[in-house]
């Protein structure tokens, strides 16, 4: 224990020894203190303007998203940084904007801020990058062809050897041209190597020439071949009868279709010309179609007189498509006054235009032809007299066309009303009544028509257990199968079964298999 | 003494203790943080802008302004009136635009505010109490409003909660500004509603994007919960709000916000196309990152999402044309996951192939070509092939026309043809540029592209209305003289009859003329069936005295039959009569069978009368034939 004595004294003289060491030193100013932080100018008034403007100067594709995401720079400021992106990278930013969400006009504006930018330095690159199926970029080249005008011969040079390519990117909208209208444009025109290029731009800039000054224009022309001549003309020529500035414009155009025309391009120009020709004269108008149209531009052009003479002498009117010879020039003709006469008289209108329209043309059906119009028409008006007219047995049967509108209201309304009407209806128009009930019901409710159908198999056509069977495999082909596979041996199994078969075999062809089940039931 | 050295321990300890503690280190200095900014060289226009502008005095800047008003219109022009208006700013605004309203055209609109912002950046109180009461204030206050969103956001905040307005667009300074005040501006969107549903106040102007912005940034947060409060406002701005939502959420977590959006969408269809828009949206940054997951989701017949395909059609072009383009996708994997769809209805597959190698290089098409050929044959593959063909003659038009003209398969060789000539430029084509294009095309190949030309919108049946929905773009005239040199075939004798047919609609008489011209009979008779059948349609009497004025043979019997088809909707005696005139006994059966069809439907005892005249004519056999073919109703 003796021998421990000295080092208990030791740590005892050290503990006190600490409590009366003095202060330590105040911290060596040369010890590495943080750097202060220096405080942030607030830059103002022309410092702040030109601190920014500056900011937005260098740009490269890696700094446009932050500081385009940084929301500070209005929109012209960010079009302009991305014009100095262009600038430095003009691949780079073209692939940044096409990965960015903006909107389609805005990604439109920054490509044609891009555009002349990358085609002037490395035109083959941005060519292969455009799209001939876009109209944005039919846009686009149709803008670096306005290049060939430049000032900056570079650019002017780049887009003359590319001018093929351009014209063909451009589009067949000769709009997205953009050629200045100058007296130097026609000397470099002509200038430019014979082919299509030059060929669609000199169109293009005789078609605006001619509007402004026709003499000018043609003599110009005649430094262009003359099929081309006839089709600017032509162009020209439709413009001015339609939306001619004046009488005497109007007149010329009107001239030229009657005395410099070739046959082909009168026939083509020839409803147009009648038309203009009608405003003043109608009889004048029908004289020059009978002489020198036929077929269709005439078929077009008889039926613009008749519907003008209608609304002036309906009689007139109507006993001139009674003089004309039968083919669609009689049909389109009645179709022009039935269906303007069907707004007043629906019913008169029908009756009338039965009278003289051919049986195969009162039955075309679909939404266009005049059957389908007239029924509307009708049903629109008065649907009861339209329900009584169809079921009258002193009068013959009207064509299925005229009804359909009609039977799909009723189905819709009320589907087994509408198949115990057609059920009454007389012989001789019973049976393609309840063929299209029960086409419309089984579109809307395969099962419910399925259903309704056995219920009176005695009423219903085979024909429509084929429609029902169809229109159900379309939503439930299993369903379908089994009520058909359900009905009795006959005409409308076969019917249904056959329907059934060529749906199948076309669903395969997209790539389904034939169903098991129905094979089974061909078998 | 050993006893005594231990005991040396304590004065040594003693001063241990008392020595002056050693200087604590100081902590090692933070490395210095570098501006987040390195400033941008200052161009020199502006250091020498900045320079001159600074001397200069008040007359001076002002007079400076106006040949910056004179086009064009330059970068640079536009910086250094903006200097000069920050300038103004400082030195005397007010008299600035008193000036300006005097001196410029148009008033200076431009400058005027241009100055009254900075203005406003310097003294903001100062502008508001500057600018009048009324109408024209108020547009003022909006521009200055606008203009602060990008300069300083405190400020702007200042002043859009007096002014309101304008209303948040897609600018991205908006999002910054809603996610630093986004209490403050729901609070002033309610405020809006509120007024807009008080019978007395009625908002007139149309806020539902500023629901659209807070709701876009509470979903940045937390799109679930944004999604239940975009729900809450009143339907007015609900839609709105319902699709910031999803444009947020589309861009954090595209796959949820695909799971979410098959969800009801408020109101109904209100937002069917924003939901078709932002479904597109979803998809294609899902198919950047995966295209087969996209593809997936496409063709999930759970996929309730209201994209329609031209959503997913969209989707897929924009993203794998790309990522072929950048050889990140190899075009046959490309090719056979579009053609995963097959067996969907989906039209997909077609309308990506037809689009999606625009825009590629040469060589990638190259690649895509020979690859997709390889592949098993498939109605996709050729529209594939044409897609690609189409493509390639754009930008390398000698290497895609041996590429198609290299292909052994008449068939393929021949609809990629088609493809590559009838799909350019959007699928329309210029008519004057049809006969340039197609005389690329080798004659063998020809007669195939040319007939599909005619019939590329609908293939005209015998007795229907001819061409009912073709375009101007089919113009006979310019393109038949390319078939004159085309070898006999089927597709010529098609190609001749289609181009006829259309021909003798509008002009019956050239249509005839060149029908004449042709080498080939096969050939010659289709044209002038062609030409008759366009020309009865519209006037059977014409085209039959034209007929009648032909001398007979192979021709005049071809073109008998579509005119006694025609001829028998009004006239089904004359029609059997012409019939009865014709030499070529199949033809005149046919002709025959026609003309009874229609008759039997106007007056069934006649036809049924001339059928049993007739079959008494022939011979057994041939009347046992021709009762097989035709059987009176």
């Amino acid at each position: 224990m003796k021998r421990l004595w000295p080092f208990i004294a030791a740590v005892v003289a050290y503990f006190a020894a600490r409590e009366f060491r003095p202060d330590p030193p105040p911290i060596a100013e040369t010890a590495a203190a943080p750097a202060p932080i220096e405080p942030r100018i607030e830059l103002r008034g022309l410092a702040r303007r030109a601190d920014r403007l500056a900011a937005a100067e260098a740009s490269n594709p890696a700094l446009l998203e932050r500081m385009t995401r940084a929301g500070s720079l209005s929109s012209s400021e960010r079009w302009e940084l991305f014009r100095r992106s262009a600038q430095a990278d003009p691949e780079g930013t073209w692939d940044w904007l096409e990965s960015q969400d903006f909107s389609d006009n805005e990604r439109q504006n920054l490509r044609q801020i891009i555009a002349p930018i990358w085609f002037a330095l490395d035109p083959q690159a941005l060519l292969g990058r455009l799209d001939a199926t876009s109209y944005d970029d039919w846009q686009i080249a149709g803008s670096l062809v306005g290049l060939l005008f430049s000032e900056d011969s570079k650019a002017s040079a780049a887009a003359r050897q590319h001018l093929d390519v351009l014209v063909a990117l451009a589009g067949p909208m000769p709009t997205s041209l953009r050629l200045p209208f100058h007296e130097s444009t026609s000397t470099l025109l002509l200038s430019l190597p014979e082919g299509r290029a030059r060929d669609t731009l000199a169109r293009q800039y005789a078609a605006r020439w001619l509007e402004k000054d026709v003499e000018a224009a043609r003599a110009w022309m005649k430094n262009l071949p003359e099929p081309m001549q006839l089709e600017i003309m032509s162009g020209f020529v439709e413009r001015g009868l339609k939306f001619g500035r004046s009488r005497k414009d109007q007149a010329a155009a009107a001239a030229w279709v009657q005395n410099e025309a070739d046959p082909t391009t009168r026939a083509r120009l020839g409803p147009v010309l009648v038309e203009w020709m009608a405003r003043d004269d109608p009889a004048a108008a029908l004289d020059w179609a009978s002489e020198h149209l036929s077929a269709g531009p005439l078929a077009h052009t008889t039926a613009t007189l008749v519907s003008g003479l209608f609304s002036t002498d309906p009689d007139a009117a109507r006993r001139m498509v009674a003089d004309l010879p039968p083919g669609n020039l009689r049909h389109r003709a009645a179709m022009e006054i039935a269906t303007a006469w069907a707004t007043e008289e629906p019913a008169a209108a029908v009756e009338w235009w039965l009278s003289q329209v051919d049986p195969a043309e009162a039955a075309k059906s679909s939404g266009i032809t005049a059957g389908y119009r007239l029924g509307e028409a009708w049903f629109r008006d008065d649907p009861d007299s339209l329900r009584v007219r169809l079921a009258d047995p002193d009068q013959p049967a009207l064509p299925m066309s005229l009804a359909y509108q009609a039977i799909r209201q009723w189905t819709k309304e009320d589907p087994a009303a509408t198949l115990d009407w057609a059920a009454r209806l007389p012989d001789d128009r019973r049976e393609s009544f309840l063929r299209t009930t029960f086409r419309d019901w089984s579109d809307r409710d395969a099962p419910a028509a399925a259903t309704a159908y056995l219920e009176q198999p005695h009423l219903a056509p085979p024909a429509a257990a084929a429609l029902i069977a169809g229109n159900w495999f379309r939503g439930d082909p299993e369903a379908s199968i089994r009520w058909t596979a359900g009905l009795p041996e006959g005409p409308a199994r076969v019917a249904a079964l056959e329907n059934l078969k060529r749906l199948a075999e076309f669903e395969v062809q997209l790539g389904e298999t034939f169903p098991p089940a129905l094979q089974k039931l061909l078998d | 003494m050993k006893k005594i050295l231990p005991w040396l321990l304590v004065p040594l300890a003693a001063w241990l203790g008392h020595r002056e503690p050693a200087a604590t280190p100081a902590p090692a200095a933070a490395a210095s943080v570098a501006p987040a900014k390195t400033p941008a060289p200052v161009p020199e226009w502006i250091d020498a802008s900045v320079a001159s502008i600074a001397k200069a005095d008040l007359d001076t800047l002002l007079r400076r302004l106006l040949p910056l008003q004179e086009p064009p219109f330059t970068p640079e022009k536009s910086g250094e009136l903006r200097l000069i208006c920050a300038r103004l700013a400082e030195l005397d605004p007010a008299a600035a635009i008193e000036w300006i309203g005097k001196n410029l055209s148009d008033d200076g609109w431009f400058a005027r505010m241009t100055v009254l912002t900075e203005w406003a950046l310097l003294n903001s109180d100062a502008v508001w109490a500057f600018i009048p009461a009324g109408p024209d204030g108020d547009r003022d206050r909006e521009t200055i409003t606008g203009r602060l969103l990008h300069e300083d956001r405190q400020l702007f905040m200042q002043w859009f909660r007096r002014v309101r307005q304008p209303m948040p667009d897609g600018d991205p300074a908006w999002l910054l500004v809603a996610e630093r005040y986004p209490a403050e501006l729901e609070e002033i969107a309610s405020d809006l509603l509120r007024r807009m549903e008080s019978p007395t106040e009625g908002m007139r102007f149309d806020f539902a994007a500023l629901f659209h912005l807070l709701a876009r940034n509470r979903a940045v947060k937390d799109p679930a919960s944004a999604l239940e409060w975009a729900m809450g406002p009143a339907p007015s701005v609900r839609s709105a709000a319902w699709l910031g939502v999803f444009e947020a959420w589309a861009e954090k977590d595209p796959r949820a916000a695909w799971s979410k959006l098959s969800g009801p969408p408020p109101d109904g269809d209100s937002v069917r196309f924003q939901r078709e828009r932002i479904g597109t949206r979803i998809l294609t940054q899902i198919a950047r990152d995966d295209p087969a997951a996209a593809m997936k989701l496409i063709l999930d017949p759970e996929n309730k999402a209201g994209v329609f395909n031209s959503g997913a059609i969209e989707a897929m072009r924009s993203t794998l044309g790309p990522a072929v383009a950048r050889g990140e996708i190899d075009p046959v994997e490309a090719y056979r996951l579009l053609n995963t769809a097959k067996g969907s209805d989906s039209n997909l597959p077609m309308n990506v192939f037809m689009k999606m190698w625009f825009g590629m290089p040469a060589e990638r098409l190259a690649a895509a070509a020979n690859g997709i050929l390889a592949e098993p044959d498939d109605r996709l593959r050729g529209t594939a092939l044409s897609g690609i063909a189409a493509a390639w003659m754009q930008n390398d038009p000698a290497a895609a026309l041996g590429f198609i003209g290299g292909i052994a398969d008449d068939e393929v060789r021949r609809s990629t043809y088609s493809g590559a000539f009838l799909a350019a430029n959007g699928g329309v084509l210029d008519p004057l540029r049809q006969s340039e294009r197609l005389e690329q095309i080798p004659a063998v190949d020809r007669a195939h592209v040319i007939a599909r030309l005619f019939s590329r919108y609908e293939t005209p049946t015998p007795g229907q209305s001819p061409y009912t929905g073709s375009s101007a773009e089919t113009r006979p005239e310019l393109v038949v003289h390319l078939l004159k040199e085309v070898p006999p075939s089927a597709d010529l004798t098609r190609a001749a009859g289609f181009a006829a047919l259309k021909w003798g609609e509008a002009d019956p008489d050239a249509a005839l003329a060149w029908a004449d011209s042709l080498a080939d009979p096969a050939a010659r008779g289709a044209a002038h069936a062609g030409a008759i059948d366009g020309w009865a349609y519209h006037d059977p009497l014409s085209a039959a005295a034209w007929l009648a004025e032909k001398a007979a043979g192979p021709e005049r019997d071809a073109a008998t039959v579509p005119l006694v088809r025609r001829l028998a909707n009004s006239d089904p005696a004359a029609a059997w009569q012409w019939a009865a005139a014709m030499g070529d006994a199949g033809l005149q059966s046919e002709a025959r069978i026609s003309a009874l069809k229609a008759w039997s439907g106007q007056a069934p005892d006649e036809a049924r009368a001339a059928y049993q005249n007739h079959l008494a004519t022939l011979p057994p056999a041939e009347a046992a034939e021709f009762a097989k073919r035709y059987a009176p109703p």
